[in-house]
C-alpha cells in the first residue's frame, strides 16, 4: 500500500495547514472537547437511523443507516464554476450522441465510434430508434462520478446515466449538519441546496408533453423493498410528485393512467427509478412485475415522458466513457474541460496485452456493472482473484476495461473519537430539461475502510455535505 | 392520491390503535395480581380470535408481545404499520415515520423477553407513550383530508372491536370465577386510562355492569365502544356526502342501526357483547372492502 502521504488531501495541504477553505472548519474542530464532538457525531447517526435515512445490502432485508461524516468537503467557487462547466459540456455531448445514435447515426457513418460497438451494446435499445424525446433530453438525471490524484487534477471515473441514486443524501446530509454542527457554518456563505428541489421540479415539468396544463409528475418505484426507497420517497414528496408502482398504473389509449381515489388520471412525466429491462414486459423482459404494460406504446405516441429516457445505458457503458472526448469534439467542437482516467479497452489486443502484463497495477471493470461490482482493484487483490480476473478477460476481453491505479485524493473522516484519512469520490448531479442546473457541491462519498477505494454505499462507504463557497 | 395509500394509511390507523390497545391490556393484566388473573389472559386471546392451544403464561405472553408468527403480536403490528408509514411516507408528516421508527428501534434493540421479564409493566408503559407520541403528531400534523379519514375510521373501527373483545373476556372470566375480589377489576380499568374521573361512583368496587357502562355503553369516554361508533358514524357522514357514494352510505347507516341496537338492548349482556362482536366485525370488513377496492373511483 501507498503511504498516505502521497495522496492529495482535501483539507490538509503539502505543508501541514489546512487549505484556505478549510481553516474556520478546521478550528472548530479543533477546538470542540472530543465528548462535545463525540456526542453530537452519536446523536447525527441516531437521528439518520430513526428517520429512516437508509440503504439495504443487496441480498439482505437489513436496513443500514448510511455512514455520514461530520467533516465537510468544501469547493471554493473558483474550481466548482470549473466542475460545473466540465460536467455539463459532458452530459451534453451524452445527449446529443444519445439523439444521434437512435436517429441518424452520423458518429457511426463518420467513423467515430464502430458501428458494433454500439448495436451490439447489452443497453441498446433498438425499440428506441426513431422515437422522439421531448426537447432531445434523454439523459435528464446525471451522475457524474469525479476524483482527484495525487497532483490534485480532477478527473471523471464514470458517467451514470441511466438512474444515478444519492439525491436525497446530499439534502440530507445539509440538514443534518445544519442541525447539528450549525456553528461550524459561521462564517462561510456555503451555497444553498434549497433552489435545488426547485430545479429537479422545473427540469421534470419542462420535459412534459402537455404544455399547456399544469402536468402530473409521477415517480415510478420498484416498490418499499428496493434499496433506495428512502430516497424515492424522499424526492416524491419534496416535489409534491406521486409515488407510484408498477401496479397503480396501466395503460389505456396509449395513455399511462394512474389509480387514484378519484378515478384515474393521465400521467404526463414519469420519472423512473426501475431498469429499461423492468419497464414494460410487453416490450422488455416479459416476467417484469415492476412495470407497466404499454408504456412503451405511449411513450412513441408522445403521450408520456420517461426520465430518464429508455435507452441511455447505452451511454453508461464503460467503455462508452473512453469515447466521451471524441463525442465532446463532434458534436460540440469543443475540447474536454474534465479529462477521462486513462482507460484500456481489452477488446483491442495490444491493450489487452498490457493490461494482462500489469493487471497488479490496474482496475479491472466489467463495462456493464455498477456500484463497485464486479471490479478489480489489482494492487490490493490477492493472486488468486488475478488469476480469476486475468482467466475471465481472456474468455471474453469484450466485456471489460482496465484503468490504472488511481491515488485518489483523501479527506479526513472521523472516526471513533480521532480523524482519520479515507479516499472520497464525488458525485455531481446535472439536471437537464429546458434549463440545466447542477447541484451545488453533490455528494461526496468516502470508503470507510483504511486504504480502500471502494466509496459505494451499497459496499459499506460513507458520505459527507459537500459546500461550495459562493464567491 | 392512490387507492393504494388510502388502504395503507387505514390500515396504519387500525395497526397503531392495536399496538395500543394490547399494551394497555396486558399492562392491565400484569397489576392484577389476582390468584385466577391468568385466566383472563386465556380469554383475551380467545376473544381475539387466536388459537385455543394456549393456556399457560409461558406461551401466551410470548404470542400476544414478540412472536413474530403471530400476525397480532405487538412486535408483528409494529412492523406491519411501520411497513404501512414507509409506503405512504410521501404523503404522511416526516415525523410520524420518524417516532414510529423509534418504537420499532426501541422493540429491536435487545431481547423482548428479557426486557419483559426484568420489569413488564415499564416495558408495556414505554410502547404506549411512543403510540400515544405518534397518535398526537398525526393530530397535530395530518391534514384534515381523505386520509385523516382513513386513518380515523381503521383508528375508531379498531377501537371499538378490540374493547368489545376486551370487555367479552372480562366477562366469561368473571362468569368463569362465579364470585370476583370487589377491586379486582379496578386495576383494569384505571389502566386502561380515563377512569379517573369516573373513580368516585365505583368506591364500593366495581361490578361488570360498571365495566360495561364505562368501556362499551358510554358515550363520552373516548375508550368505549358506543364513542368510537358515534365518531366512526359522523367521520362516516361526512365522508358519504362529500363522495355521494351509495356504498358509503350504506355503511354509514349499518353503524346507525348498530348504535341504535346498542342504545335499546334491554336483554342479556353477555348476549349485546356477542350481537356486539359479530357486528362491528362485518363493519370492519365492509370498512377494510371501501379502502381496498376501488369503490371511490
Amino acid at each position: 500500500m501507498v503511504s498516505k502521504h502521497t495522496f492529495y488531501d482535501e483539507m490538509i495541504g503539502a505543508d501541514g495547514t489546512a487549505r484556505a477553505q478549510y481553516a474556520a472548519v478546521h478550528g472548530h474542530m479543533k477546538h470542540m472537547a472530543p465528548e462535545v464532538l463525540e456526542k453530537r457525531y452519536e446523536a447525527m447517526n441516531r437521528c439518520m437511523q430513526e428517520q429512516g435515512i437508509t440503504y439495504t445490502v443487496y441480498g439482505t432485508v437489513q436496513e443500514h443507516a448510511i455512514p455520514l461524516d461530520i467533516v465537510p468537503r468544501i469547493f471554493d467557487a473558483l474550481e466548482w464554476a470549473h466542475i460545473e462547466r466540465g460536467v455539463i459540456q459532458r452530459v451534453r455531448a451524452l445527449n446529443c450522441f444519445l439523439a444521434d445514435i437512435y436517429h441518424e447515426q452520423s458518429i457511426v457513418r463518420d467513423g467515430i465510434i464502430p458501428r458494433s460497438f454500439v448495436v451490439s451494446n447489452r443497453y441498446f435499445r433498438h425499440e428506441m430508434m426513431r422515437v422522439r424525446i421531448p426537447r432531445d433530453v434523454y439523459i435528464a438525471c446525471a451522475g457524474i462520478d469525479l476524483v482527484r490524484d495525487e497532483h490534485g487534477t480532477l478527473f471523471v471515473l464514470e458517467d451514470n446515466v441511466r438512474s444515478p441514486s444519492g439525491y436525497s443524501y446530499v439534502f440530507k446530509a445539509r440538514a443534518m449538519m445544519q442541525r447539528f454542527f450549525h456553528g461550524w457554518f459561521s462564517g462561510y456563505a456555503v451555497r444553498p441546496l434549497e433552489d435545488s428541489m426547485r430545479a429537479f421540479l422545473a427540469m421534470l415539468q419542462s420535459l412534459s408533453p402537455n404544455q399547456y396544463g399544469s402536468p402530473t409528475i409521477a415517480l415510478l418505484t420498484p416498490g418499499v423493498h428496493n434499496a433506495a426507497f428512502f430516497e424515492h420517497t424522499y424526492l416524491a414528496q419534496h416535489m409534491g410528485i406521486h409515488l407510484v408502482e408498477g401496479s397503480d398504473l396501466y395503460s389505456d389509449d396509449h395513455r399511462i393512467m394512474m389509480r387514484t381515489h378519484r378515478g384515474p388520471i393521465p400521467v404526463d412525466v414519469l420519472y423512473r427509478r426501475i431498469d429499461d429491462d423492468f419497464l414494460d414486459p410487453l416490450t422488455f423482459r416479459p416476467d417484469s412485475l415492476l412495470g407497466v404494460p404499454g408504456i412503451m406504446n405511449a411513450l412513441r405516441a408522445g403521450n408520456v415522458a420517461l426520465v430518464n429516457a429508455p435507452g441511455t445505458g447505452v451511454a453508461d457503458d464503460k467503455a462508452t466513457y473512453c469515447y466521451v472526448p471524441d463525442m465532446i469534439a463532434y458534436y460540440l467542437n469543443e475540447k474536454p474541460i474534465l479529462p477521462n482516467v486513462p482507460t484500456y479497452m481489452l477488446d483491442q489486443p495490444d491493450q489487452r496485452e498490457y493490461a494482462l502484463a500489469h493487471l497488479e497495477q490496474l482496475v479491472v471493470k466489467e463495462r456493464s456493472l455498477s456500484g463497485g461490482y464486479g471490479m478489480l482493484i489489482g494492487p490490493q487483490a490477492t493472486e488468486a482473484e488475478l488469476a480469476a480476473f486475468r482467466d475471465k478477460i481472456v474468455r471474453a476481453p469484450h466485456l471489460f476495461i482496465a484503468q490504472p491505479t488511481l491515488r485518489l485524493s483523501t479527506s479526513p473522516v472521523y472516526d471513533g473519537g480521532h480523524t482519520v484519512h479515507r479516499h472520497v469520490d464525488l458525485r455531481a448531479f446535472v439536471l437537464t430539461g429546458a434549463n440545466t442546473h447542477v447541484i451545488p457541491g453533490g455528494l461526496t462519498r468516502t470508503a470507510l475502510r483504511p486504504g480502500s477505494l471502494v466509496v459505494n454505499s451499497s459496499q459499506g462507504g460513507g458520505c459527507k455535505d459537500t459546500w461550495v463557497l459562493t464567491e | 392520491m392512490l387507492q393504494r395509500t388510502m388502504e395503507a394509511v387505514y390500515w396504519i390507523g387500525r395497526y397503531v390503535e392495536r399496538v395500543e390497545n394490547h399494551a394497555r391490556c396486558m399492562e392491565a393484566w400484569c397489576t392484577m395480581h389476582t390468584p385466577t388473573s391468568d385466566r383472563l389472559l386465556v380469554h383475551l386471546v380467545h376473544q381475539l380470535g387466536d388459537g385455543p392451544d394456549r393456556q399457560t403464561m409461558d406461551t401466551l405472553i410470548p404470542y400476544l408481545i414478540w412472536d413474530k408468527n403471530h400476525d397480532n403480536s405487538i412486535v408483528c403490528c409494529v412492523e406491519h404499520a411501520r411497513l404501512n408509514i414507509k409506503q405512504s411516507r410521501s404523503r404522511l408528516p416526516d415525523e410520524l415515520y420518524e417516532q414510529w421508527n423509534r418504537l420499532y428501534l426501541w422493540l429491536g434493540e435487545g431481547d423482548c423477553a428479557q426486557r419483559f421479564s426484568e420489569s413488564p409493566v415499564l416495558f408495556l408503559r414505554m410502547i404506549v407513550r411512543y403510540v400515544s407520541a405518534t397518535v398526537g403528531i398525526a393530530h397535530q400534523s395530518m391534514w384534515r383530508d381523505d386520509l385523516w379519514t382513513a386513518w380515523r375510521c381503521g383508528q375508531l373501527i379498531e377501537r371499538a372491536d378490540h374493547f368489545t373483545r376486551f370487555v367479552s373476556a372480562i366477562c366469561y372470566w368473571a362468569f368463569e370465577q362465579r364470585a370476583l375480589e370487589p377491586h379486582a377489576l379496578y386495576p383494569a380499568l384505571t389502566l386502561l386510562g380515563g377512569v379517573d374521573a369516573y373513580r368516585h361512583p365505583m368506591h364500593d368496587g366495581v361490578r361488570i355492569a360498571d365495566c360495561i357502562a364505562l368501556l362499551v355503553t358510554n358515550s363520552k369516554y373516548p375508550r368505549s365502544v358506543v364513542f368510537a361508533l358515534n365518531a366512526l358514524e359522523d367521520e362516516m357522514l361526512l365522508w358519504a356526502n362529500k363522495k355521494h357514494e351509495p356504498s358509503l352510505h350504506q355503511l354509514h347507516a349499518r353503524i346507525v342501526k348498530l348504535r341504535m341496537e346498542l342504545a335499546l338492548w334491554s336483554g342479556d349482556e353477555r348476549a349485546m357483547l356477542h350481537h356486539l362482536v359479530s357486528s362491528i366485525d362485518d363493519i370492519g370488513r365492509a370498512l377494510t372492502d371501501v379502502m381496498m377496492t376501488e369503490v371511490l373511483l
